[in-house]
């Protein structure tokens, strides 16, 4: 399954120069992704509970159980397309071994860190470094998922260090996050700058690695690709498509 | 039914200030504030997640539903105890899966008589994340909202602030006491890795209470969290500040349980601080500070650095101060205070010699006892033969 995503995800990449993921909760979520551009689906607790995903950060539910729970309803609907799980990998009260193997036992592809742990800036990540449920707990749910073909993982990272330690961790695909963004030209410039930094620093580590930019979905996409189109900053763009649950 | 006021009424008719109001996670916490004589009990997630062996902060993260949380401890553990102390319900404002209105309703049927903005975004301190959450409506204001909410239904209020700013928003929301906010505490089993040099609280918390007081004088007015987290540091809170008193969770379980030998009971400090009136309102003494911290917390790792920091001056300057006031040097002071100390134990108890140079702060049995032998000019061995014959 592992290997045949990848060629799925590379195929799309390819073709159109993106990868667009929408989140499902449940059957009927499901049936109405089946009938959107999309190429992958993903079950993130902040769809099951219905909130934005800026929410996925707040203390409103147990990020990991949330997924846990909607995986047989969606998993049994969806037979076309690969499914990703969102995991909170710096969850401190569950041991992420069993969780991953339990994800694959459900038949979920892969999985994106969701929440991504290097959005948080401040005393409150330097409290979760201290203790130990930082970003290192990230690369090392990535390397279990690969060492032990688990789940292909799609980390979404926001610096180039991260973007290395994510290769090193075995990851062969990354999604870029450019943080907040304003929907405007030079906001999709500064983004496009810093992920053409980030390409080449994981490219000299791993040449063959396959970068994605991450562009919010209340950003113009076009704005994106007409900017992109001479020096394309990444082998192409992912996106998050919420409207199948909203 | 108005709690706010028939709480206020009971705390300035029955009870001094100091007030200690104690933030907890389960049964077992609410029997141990009764116990203490606490003025009132916050419901929080952050005492229930201590109980699982985790920091503070982690109740502002998505491993639970915070307010599902805390109903469920209060409904199984707290309420059914018939609870004497008047319970505030550590409220997540933020939770976009419950309706406000209908969960307080909720929570004044089940007699929980007040709210608190607690988890409060502010543990998320301004920068880029702070931005993101704002961005997608996250945001301090509804805490205000919330606390106005249940403030009109009658509920008591504690209003969680960062600044003056949020100080002027939670009184004109009509929060009943405002509470300040000074960020995560360091040290013991859980603590975290960020904390407010003691100095900086002091005055951040001092800035507030002047707006509170051109607002809304006679409001009560507490701090809660930071390096408030000592009797020493309560004692310098409330000697620099017209604090009424303080809100605290893992501050009180490190004096109960943790550390107990490090402190006095919370009841004995509450009667030593509630009897010494003059302790109000004195001149800023950093020697004083040292040395109390020393009396108080002799069992711990006491450097003179640490406490410069505290205090925000310099190691040297401290220093200085110290021999010039104090007559020896801070190290000097603090073996002699710990050697008096380990002799006292020597004479009156039993405990082992080793155990005696832990209660006093040294791990090492070796070092204790060449120190014990320095000062002293015997070995605890002798000095307790010695003094058991007499």
């Amino acid at each position: 399954m592992d290997g045949s995503v990848k060629e799925y995800l590379r195929q799309a990449i390819r073709t159109r120069g993106r990868v667009v993921m929408t989140l499902v909760n449940d059957p009927a979520s499901v049936e109405r992704a089946c009938h959107m551009e999309t190429d992958l689906l993903g079950v993130f607790h902040t769809a099951c509970l219905h909130v934005p995903l800026m929410a996925g950060y707040l203390p409103i539910g147990d990020a990991n159980g949330t997924v846990l729970e909607a995986a047989g309803t969606v998993l049994s609907a969806a037979e076309r397309l690969p499914v990703f799980a969102g995991v909170c990998c710096f969850d401190p009260i569950r041991l992420m071994g069993p969780f991953l193997q339990n994800l694959k036992a459900q038949g979920f592809s892969g999985l994106v860190n969701f929440p991504p742990v290097g959005y948080i800036d401040g005393e409150l990540r330097t409290n979760m470094e201290g203790r130990n449920f930082g970003f290192a707990r990230e690369v090392n749910t990535v390397e279990l998922a690969v060492r032990n073909q688990w789940l292909l993982p799609l980390p979404m990272v926001f610096t180039p260090e991260e973007g290395e330690r994510m290769v090193r961790a075995g990851a062969d695909m990354l999604v870029f996050h450019p943080g907040f963004l304003e929907n405007d030209e030079p906001a999709a410039r500064a983004a496009l700058r810093a992920c053409r930094l980030f390409t080449a620093a994981v490219r000299r580590l791993a040449s063959d690695a396959v970068v994605l930019l991450y562009v919010p979905n209340y950003c113009a996409l076009q704005t994106f690709e007409i900017l992109a189109e001479p020096a394309p900053p990444a082998d192409g763009f992912f996106l998050i498509n919420e409207n199948a649950v909203f | 039914m108005k709690y706010g006021s028939q709480i206020l009424k009971m705390l300035q008719q029955e009870r001094k200030p100091p007030y200690m109001v104690m933030c907890i996670g389960s049964g077992l916490f609410y029997r141990y504030a009764q116990n203490n004589n606490m003025d009132l009990v916050v419901l929080s997630s952050n005492g229930r997640y201590r109980q699982m062996g985790l920091s503070s902060f982690v109740a502002s993260l998505p491993f639970g539903n915070s307010n599902r949380l805390v109903y469920d401890f209060a409904v199984r553990e707290v309420l059914p105890n018939n609870p004497a102390i008047p319970l505030v319900f550590g409220l997540y404002a933020n939770d976009p899966t419950i309706r406000m209105e209908e969960f307080l309703d909720e929570l004044k049927e089940k007699r929980i008589m007040g709210v608190c903005n607690l988890p409060t975004i502010n543990l998320v301190t301004p920068g880029r994340f702070r931005d993101a959450l704002e961005n997608g409506g996250i945001r301090y204001q509804r805490e205000v909202e919330a606390i106005a909410l249940a403030h009109g239904k009658g509920l008591f209020t504690i209003g969680l602030v960062a600044d003056e700013e949020q100080a002027r928003q939670m009184l004109q929301a009509g929060s009943d006491v405002i509470c300040v906010f000074l960020g995560t505490a360091k040290g013991g089993l859980l603590g975290a890795n960020v904390e407010k040099p003691l100095i900086h609280a002091v005055e951040h918390a001092a800035r507030i209470f002047q707006v509170i007081e051109q607002e809304r004088p006679g409001t009560l007015k507490l701090v809660y969290g930071g390096p408030c987290r000592t009797p020493t540091a309560m004692s310098f809170f409330l000697s620099h500040t017209n604090t009424d008193g303080f809100m605290g969770g893992y501050l009180f379980e490190r004096m109960l349980i943790e550390q107990p030998y490090n402190f006095n009971s919370v009841n004995e400090l509450l009667v030593q601080w509630r009897s010494d009136a003059n302790a109000k309102r004195r001149p800023l003494d950093y020697v004083e500070y040292a040395q109390k911290k020393i009396h108080d917390e002799y069992a711990a790792n006491l450097t003179l650095a640490a406490l410069a920091e505290d205090l925000h001056i310099s190691a040297p300057y401290l220093s200085k101060l110290f021999r010039n006031s104090i007559g020896e040097t801070f190290v000097s002071y603090l073996v002699g205070y710990r050697m008096d100390k380990a002799a006292e134990l020597l004479k009156f108890t039993t405990l082992s010699i080793e155990h005696v140079g832990a209660s006093v702060g040294y791990g090492d049995y070796a070092h204790f006892s060449k120190t014990f032998k320095r000062v002293k000019g015997t070995t605890p061995a002798q000095y307790r033969k010695d003094h058991r014959e007499q």
